[in-house]
């Protein structure tokens, strides 16, 4: 790694990758809100001390480790953000071996010694299952459809063990399917979409039943989104806090590239945006 | 669409031709020769001798044979999209966005950096030429596979020379982005204002029909509109069309810096904002506002943060500069007949959705057309980098499709 220029306000750039780096697999940015808004605001965070921020996008996750392999050849970033990392992450590995310092984001059991933003999932879990039993729901039904939905499975796994026996992955997840398995269910029943469009689709489905939502039937994205907030009805959404996670990534990151003691900051918790349509 | 006005326009040009053709081939998917000579009008050896120069220019690859009608199978032809690229530049206070797209105009990189600021023009272009190295070397792309890049800034083009008007950038007046840029980069450079590009972006990523006209209002320390009809990006006398941001709200409102007085920046920009901020007892200090010039976004974005968790002071406020921007998205909607309206740009990303609303209402009670047809407005995802991936677009476009080249004399 070179040592950056003393003065962060005359940044020198050469042949080389400096700054920070983050490589995306798929197109990620346009289909997932929560990963695009985290990836937004970690560039501003960044940028806004002084040092570039590099998104790029490739086809798969060989091709993301042939990235590190060529920003190492050719200079090497300052730091380099996984997300989302695993255990045993092959990702962080190759990165440390690399000597390219990695900031992550993952759960606290992993990658202990890696500066990271920290999920608790369990505690969003909680906050999903007191929200659904708050309000009475007997039957909640997931829907696990939907370009945009982020990979959150742990997530989703912990959330529906907290529920019990009363959530029911659908096999099909169409908005028609939806707004019969509700007919179907025990009243008040929840939909889980995954995403803000399906959502809106659901909604639709559910409505032309003659059934009404939220009266008879709660639906919730497990995505929160600039459409969740803008719909009509607007959507109840699981917030997964992605623009401050993204700002604690880049503070994370400015301070493991100014020589600071690594740091393991927790994550905001996710919570419940409660809106009209759950 | 697109393809009506392509063939309209293919000149005796080689050059021109090409590009045309080239669109022409983007534009299908996948196309045989044949369907090219139909599509164009053009003849089949003509066809046969262009298609040769843009396979070996790796523009275009053979992928496959499409289904005989009756001879041999047609040999059909795609884009290769990773052949080239285009860089789109967002000039913006807060920060420098860039975003690359491959050919067929996916995103393959973004690079954010620090803002204009109060930089002098000249430092920050030398600067750009810096952060394309870095941006072309962290994305391993050769510069010579780089078609043109697109800037994207707010304020009037004259002629060859791109002006930043605005309150406290008189060094950017008469600054020549698109000269100086062209120089350093190497190669060629398109300038557009902000709207247009966001407006540009939202009709590529939004895969929109060229067939719905709309207008992309777009918020960041000024205002701008861009406004697409038949798909193409309306220009003006001057290619300055949509300076939305002096649209006179009250005749006898208080003396803009453009010489009018009552202009909707004076009333509704950000800076206006933190001024009516900065007299709300306590509110700075709450906030953390410091009022200075530097850090209008800065503490915009605080109020408008404050205000979308419901901070009643801060609604207000953000209420006061949208009811504004509503009455001068109204008499857009009323003079030019829309059915669909972005809200768009750094502005808008705290407190969006209070703009969306009120503007919605204005819009849904007031529009002439309302019992005609419904008008939409949508609050583009600002995290989307509107201006930045329009720009893009733009270089993209203006390579591929010479005719269109948003040319000035």
């Amino acid at each position: 790694m070179r040592a950056r220029s003393v003065s962060r306000g005359v940044p020198h750039y050469g042949e080389q990758m400096n700054g920070v780096g983050l490589v995306l697999v798929g197109d990620v940015l346009a289909a997932d809100p929560v990963i695009s808004a985290l990836v937004h605001s970690l560039g501003e965070a960044v940028s806004e001390a002084g040092l570039p921020f590099l998104a790029r996008v490739v086809d798969d996750a060989d091709s993301e480790l042939d990235v590190y392999h060529a920003w190492h050849a050719s200079g090497a970033p300052d730091a380099v953000v996984v997300i989302p990392a695993e255990a045993d992450d092959a990702r962080v590995a190759l990165l440390t071996r690399l000597r390219i310092p990695v900031v992550a984001l993952t759960h606290e059991e992993h990658l202990p010694g890696v500066s990271a933003v920290v999920l608790d999932d369990d505690a969003a879990a909680d906050e999903l299952a007191a929200f659904l039993d708050r309000r009475g729901y007997r039957d909640v039904l997931y829907a696990p459809d939907g370009a945009g939905a982020s990979d959150a499975s742990d997530l989703r796994d912990s959330a529906f063990a907290r529920l019990g026996g009363r959530v029911r992955a659908l096999d099909d997840a169409t908005p028609q399917a939806v707004a019969r398995a509700v007919a179907e269910a025990v009243a008040p029943a929840a939909v889980v979409a995954a995403d803000a469009t399906a959502a809106v689709a659901i909604i639709a489905a559910i409505r032309e039943t003659g059934r009404s939502v939220p009266g008879d039937a709660g639906v919730l994205s497990w995505n929160d989104s600039l459409l969740c907030r803008t719909s009509d009805p607007t959507i109840t959404a699981l917030d997964r806090r992605a623009t401050e996670i993204g700002r604690l990534l880049g503070e994370c990151v400015l301070r493991v590239t100014a020589g600071g003691e690594l740091g393991r900051l927790p994550a905001p918790r996710a919570g419940v945006a409660a809106r009209e349509s759950a | 669409m697109a393809q009506v006005s392509v063939v309209k326009q293919i000149g005796p040009s080689s050059e021109k031709t090409r590009g045309a053709i080239l669109d022409l081939i983007r534009s299908s998917g996948t196309v045989s020769r044949n369907e090219l000579v139909e599509l164009s009008g053009l003849t089949g050896a003509s066809i046969t001798r262009i298609v040769k120069a843009l396979i070996e220019a790796g523009l275009v690859i053979e992928t496959g044979y499409g289904d005989s009608t009756g001879g041999k199978r047609p040999t059909l032809l795609e884009l290769n999209p990773r052949s080239r690229y285009a860089v789109g530049l967002s000039l913006d206070d807060a920060h420098l966005t860039y975003a690359v797209t491959d050919l067929g105009g996916r995103l393959v990189g973004r690079l954010v950096t620090r803002g204009t600021g109060q930089e002098a023009p000249g430092a920050v272009i030398e600067r750009v030429a810096g952060e394309l190295e870095l941006l072309l070397a962290g994305l391993q792309i050769d510069r010579a596979s780089v078609v043109g890049i697109g800037v994207a800034g707010a304020g009037l083009d004259i002629r060859s020379r791109a002006e930043r008007a605005s309150l406290n950038a008189e060094e950017w007046e008469n600054f020549a982005v698109r000269d100086a840029l062209a120089a350093s980069s190497g190669l060629p450079v398109v300038r557009e204002n902000d709207a247009a590009c966001a407006a540009i972006g939202q009709f590529w990523v939004g895969r929109l029909s060229a067939s719905q006209d709309f207008a992309t209002l777009y918020m960041a320390t000024g205002f701008g509109c861009g406004i697409v009809e038949h798909g193409s990006l309306a220009r003006g006398a001057s290619s300055n069309v949509g300076e939305i941001g002096h649209m006179v709200l009250e005749v006898d409102g208080p003396p803009c810096w453009c010489g009018s007085r009552g202009c909707l920046e004076m009333l509704a920009a950000p800076r206006r904002v933190i001024s009516d901020a900065m007299a709300v007892e306590g509110l700075a200090a709450e906030l953390g506002l410091s009022g200075a010039e530097a850090d209008v976004r800065h503490d915009f974005s605080a109020v408008g943060r404050a205000a979308a968790q419901g901070h009643t002071a801060c609604v207000a406020l953000i209420e006061g500069s949208a009811r504004y921007v509503a009455q001068a998205t109204l008499s857009v909607v009323n003079l030019l007949d829309l059915d669909r309206v972005y809200l768009a740009g750094p502005g808008f990303a705290e407190a969006g959705p209070i703009y969306l609303r009120v503007i919605r209402d204005a819009v849904g009670g007031l529009a002439r057309v309302r019992d005609i047809h419904r008008v939409e407005v949508v609050l583009s995802d600002p995290a989307r980098d509107a201006a930045a991936v329009g720009a893009a677009s733009l270089a993209l476009q203006q390579s591929l499709t010479p005719h269109a080249r948003v040319g000035r004399s």
